[in-house]
């Protein structure tokens, strides 16, 4: 997940900030990064959903007890996985494929992929989301009344020389297929963050979630994350955290509104 | 008295060849110009009795070239319903030598590619292959592109088959009246709206065939001077005619001049031969046994008689087995569950669309 105020959140587990007061306003900044949540499958609808540990679900516990006392929390930022889609975009079976958005036909097609159905690729990033939503669900289980916004992760970095420069963060048995097959194309990485962040949102306004959009300061004319912004090939700088802040600010403020 | 008959061969006696051989017996093609080698690249078309050739090819060990596969992340039932592996590409039913002539124009950048796309509901169908995917695509944009990629692959099989199998289907077309193009089937019967100002009947004649068949195996071996053809026409009668009169008597003029045309061709160079496919099951000497009930379809028995001949005429006896209990040689993983895939695979014929009462 991205930057913020200067300290990359890259936590495992939940880190709630004491809340930072803007007009008035009282809100948290929640970070869940469930990578090394085990997971489990619902007997009922065979999804596949996060368990946390007992150390992070009794802190979720927490915060649903400060939110149900604390009617100041008008507003809970999350920043719930965002890296889930990573390894999706990179994966680049041969041979050389590409897929259509229907809502961002702009984007274009490379000239002589073979074009996977939308409807395929989309069913393939259902089940990455799922722990998300699962986390999503326990949240608004446990805070019913509370605004919750998902800030979701920044745009991709087009060069994808320095993505693979960076790749050493990644599993070691993914960092071999990376090396045997390549990562897929920045469009193509590009399409899986639009894909994403559709999906997200389509599936977060069922549980009255909403979601902000990267900062636009930090995204160049075709969509990818600024070079002045570049971390690594999943997360922002510190200086992208800054620019979510501000966003954070203007959501609080224009909530007083 | 000497004459010319008197020292030919049993074949070219009726007598000898057919009424005093049991049916399963007569020598069809006693003579074909050339056979398939082992590794040579077979490619189908044709309307929906080629889809047979193709699972029996398989079913014998003998798989056809495919130059436009599913991509490996696929799932295979979906990649069924996405129409890979029913022919060497995804082009679907071909029913008319005009739609193949079309086809291999815009593979091969003679003419732009066709867009006749239609939206119905969330989904957008392909005209030129409206079976193709099954459940349609998801955009326009989609469409364009899947298409764009198809005619690369198809130009990637016309340059590189060894042996083209072609089956002729259909004399009577429907074409787009100002552009001129020919639709596999009537838009309107199995997607799209028939509009009488767009679409325009036409019934190819003996001529009309005959130089689209030319022009097809000319430039064909302009980009692949040594592709071998092997025509048949399909023994299955049109489900419906647009032509005045009974449908019996216009499937027999459609079939006359694809028959006729196949002929001629073959005549004219050595490396196109005529399979006789069509006179297996449709001649009067078979007692219409091959025929199911509604004397159109073509029972599995029809299929395996012309598919033993196809055998014994173009590949080696020795490596010819029954269809029903074929092995299927070990391949690499995604090739096997493809020809599995394919095994199961029945003819697809939009064709049947014609008919409404075959439609619901």
């Amino acid at each position: 997940m991205g930057a913020f105020g200067g300290q990359t959140v890259t936590h495992s587990g939940i880190l709630t900030n004491p809340a930072w007061n803007f007009n008035q306003l009282h809100y948290s900044l929640l970070s869940v990064d469930v990578i090394n949540f085990p997971v489990e499958t619902d007997p009922l609808t065979q999804r596949r959903r996060a368990k946390p540990p007992p150390a992070i679900a009794s802190q979720l516990i927490s915060i649903r007890n400060r939110a149900a006392l604390d009617g100041n929390h008008n507003i809970v930022f999350c920043c719930v996985r965002g890296s889930e889609l990573v390894g999706l975009s990179l994966w680049n079976p041969p041979p050389l494929f590409d897929f259509v958005i229907p809502s961002r036909q702009d984007l274009g097609v490379e000239k002589g992929r073979q074009i996977l159905p939308y409807s395929f690729i989309q069913s393939a990033i259902e089940p990455t989301l799922a722990d998300t939503m699962s986390i999503y669900m326990g949240l608004r289980a446990a805070m019913p009344h509370t605004r919750l916004v998902h800030i979701f992760p920044p745009p991709p970095i087009a060069d994808g020389r320095f993505v693979v420069e960076k790749l050493n963060r990644m599993d070691a048995e993914f960092q071999k297929v990376c090396a045997r097959d390549g990562i897929n194309s920045a469009l193509l990485r590009l399409k899986y963050h639009y894909l994403y962040m559709d999906t997200l949102t389509t599936q977060l306004a069922a549980l009255d979630i909403s979601c902000l959009a990267p900062p636009p300061q930090a995204i160049d004319d075709e969509g990818y994350l600024l070079q002045e912004y570049w971390l690594d090939y999943t997360h922002a700088n510190a200086a992208y955290g800054w620019l979510v802040l501000s966003q954070l600010e203007m959501a609080v403020s224009s909530s007083a509104h | 008295m000497h004459h010319p008959y008197e020292k030919l061969p049993a074949t070219h006696f009726w007598r000898k060849a057919v009424s005093d051989q049991p049916w399963s017996g007569v020598d069809f093609l006693p003579n074909p110009k050339f056979t398939i080698g082992a590794n040579e690249r077979l490619v189908t078309a044709g309307s929906c009795f080629a889809g047979n050739i193709v699972r029996y090819l398989r079913a014998n060990g003998r798989d056809i070239f495919v130059a436009e596969p599913a991509h490996p992340v696929i799932p295979l039932p979906l990649a069924k319903e996405l129409g890979y592996g029913q022919f060497s590409a995804r082009y679907g039913n071909i029913y008319t030598t005009r739609q193949l002539l079309e086809l291999f124009e815009q593979a091969t950048a003679r003419r732009d590619m066709i867009e006749d796309f239609v939206t119905e509901g969330d989904n957008c169908y392909d005209l030129l292959r409206p079976g193709v995917p099954a459940s349609g695509f998801s955009s326009v944009a989609e469409a364009q592109a899947d298409r764009a990629y198809h005619l690369g692959r198809c130009r990637i099989m016309f340059e590189s088959a060894d042996t083209f199998i072609f089956t002729l289907g259909l004399t009577e077309a429907w074409r787009n009246r100002e552009l001129g193009y020919t639709y596999p089937v009537c838009p309107g019967t199995v997607r799209g709206r028939y509009d009488e100002n767009q679409h325009v009947f036409i019934n190819y004649t003996f001529a009309e065939v005959h130089q689209d068949l030319t022009a097809l195996i000319q430039a064909l071996r302009q980009v692949n001077p040594h592709i071998k053809f092997i025509f048949t026409v399909s023994p299955v009668p049109l489900v419906a005619s647009h032509e005045a009169g009974n449908v019996l008597v216009a499937s027999s003029y459609s079939k006359s001049v694809l028959r006729a045309v196949c002929g001629e061709i073959a005549r004219q160079y050595d490396f196109v031969d005529y399979f006789p496919a069509y006179e297996i099951i449709s001649s009067v000497a078979s007692r219409g046994q091959y025929l199911e009930s509604d004397l159109r379809n073509v029972k599995e028995t029809g299929i395996e008689h012309v598919m033993s001949c196809f055998f014994s005429t173009y590949f080696s006896r020795t490596t010819h087995a029954s269809a029903s209990n074929a092995v299927v040689a070990s391949e690499p993983s995604w090739q096997a569950g493809q020809a599995s895939i394919n095994r199961s695979v029945e003819a697809q014929c939009e064709e049947l669309y014609n008919d409404p009462l075959l439609r619901s």
